[in-house]
């Protein structure tokens, strides 16, 4: 398996956890973190699929990278 | 051999996202989340953006890690409270249950994404010479989308302002945090009279650096904000005032000369932050020198907070 597929796969997974945390957790900071593990793993996400698209030299497409 | 580095990096950051889900203090939680951060580094390493990774350490490991430390210390006395209202097994359940259900649907839709995948990066390479900046990202960043870049920059103020509003009344335009007593021939005054000066060239060669190799002004200025707190805490310098208007000058003036640079773009080349022919390079190094003082100036009081101690006037 590549390793962009490996992170964009571990990354959905990191959403799945940190959506959990967000519902479940009561207090503030906690849902906090959790919200926090959602967006790092969304950007994991995004650039896993920059990665794919590697071409003309990049080692991924820059412009999801911004 | 790489392989099994990147598996073993991917299955560490799921136990870790775990851990700072069930963790039972904050504190356990925050030391789980520094750490998730700092190895989510290393992946964007893997993934070759290299620009994000140090932004990832920088800010996500360090800079987030100690601005929810401050907030767990006091917010300490509230989570006792808080166990009282733990939600009922049936909502765990359905919890549970939508969290899977959007994990499988990432999933099956990473699996199903679009082969070859499409790209911008031949039109970013093939554009770039235009911008005379080496680095691809630096260029998408401070050309090809340098609306995003000036919209985080004022995201930033408004979040400062944000934090300042939070303080008592009587303690308005005064300093933040409490003043530091510390030994002033104790381990953390040694430091922080040792590390500055490196971490002030680190800091300023990563900036430079970001027009052609990764780096940049995010990066850098994370790195000076910290030798700033560092020396805060040391006793060795002082938070500005927040009413003062020397530095609120200061803060406004990056933002406000990136719009000045975007305006002049609608008279000299017709749009808003379009740089004429020729102007790129030199036009962006005016934007990130702009917005280095301010980024600096951000980050370093967003972690002093809101003012706490009452203005001399």
């Amino acid at each position: 398996m590549s390793i962009d597929t490996l992170a964009a796969l571990g990354a959905s997974l990191l959403i799945g956890i940190g959506l959990y945390g967000l519902i479940v957790l009561p207090h503030p900071l906690r849902k906090i973190i959790a919200f926090n593990v959602i967006g790092r793993g969304d950007f994991m996400l995004f650039g896993a699929i920059a990665r794919r698209g590697a071409a003309a030299g990049l080692g991924g497409d820059p412009v999801p990278q911004d | 051999m790489t392989a099994v580095v990147s598996v073993g990096i991917v299955l560490l950051l799921v136990v870790l996202g775990l851990w700072t889900v069930v963790a039972r203090a904050a504190f356990l939680a925050i030391a789980g989340f520094v750490a998730y951060g700092l190895l989510l580094a290393l992946v964007w390493v893997r993934l070759a953006g290299v620009d994000v990774a140090l932004t990832e350490a920088a800010i996500g490991g360090g800079l987030t890690g100690a601005l929810l430390i401050g907030a767990a210390s006091r917010l300490r006395g509230t989570e006792a409270r808080c166990e009282a209202e733990r939600c009922a097994p049936a909502t765990r359940g359905l919890a549970l249950l939508l969290s899977a259900l959007v994990s499988i649907g990432l999933m099956v839709c990473v699996l199903l994404l679009p082969d070859p995948p499409p790209t911008l990066a031949p039109e970013v390479a093939q554009a770039m010479p235009a911008t005379a900046v080496g680095n691809p990202i630096t260029s998408v960043l401070l050309a090809f989308r340098a609306l995003d870049t000036l919209l985080e920059a004022i995201v930033l103020v408004i979040a400062l302002i944000g934090v300042w509003s939070m303080s008592p009344d009587k303690a308005w335009g005064g300093r933040p945090g409490s003043p530091q007593a510390v030994d002033p021939n104790g381990t953390l005054a040694y430091f922080a009279r040792l590390l500055p000066p490196i971490g002030l060239v680190i800091g300023v060669y990563v900036f430079w650096a970001g027009a052609d190799h990764p780096g940049g002004k995010f990066q850098g200025a994370t790195m000076l904000a910290a030798m700033w707190m560092l020396m805060q805490m040391a006793g060795l310098a002082d938070a500005p005032p927040v009413g003062h208007r020397g530095w609120r000058a200061a803060i406004a003036a990056g933002p406000l000369a990136f719009i000045a640079v975007g305006l002049l773009g609608v008279f000299t080349a017709g749009g808003f932050l379009a740089y004429p022919e020729g102007w790129a390079k030199p036009l962006i190094v005016v934007v990130e020198v702009a917005l280095m003082p301010t980024l600096v100036l951000v980050l370093g009081l967003l972690l002093a907070g809101p003012a706490a101690r009452e203005a001399h006037r």
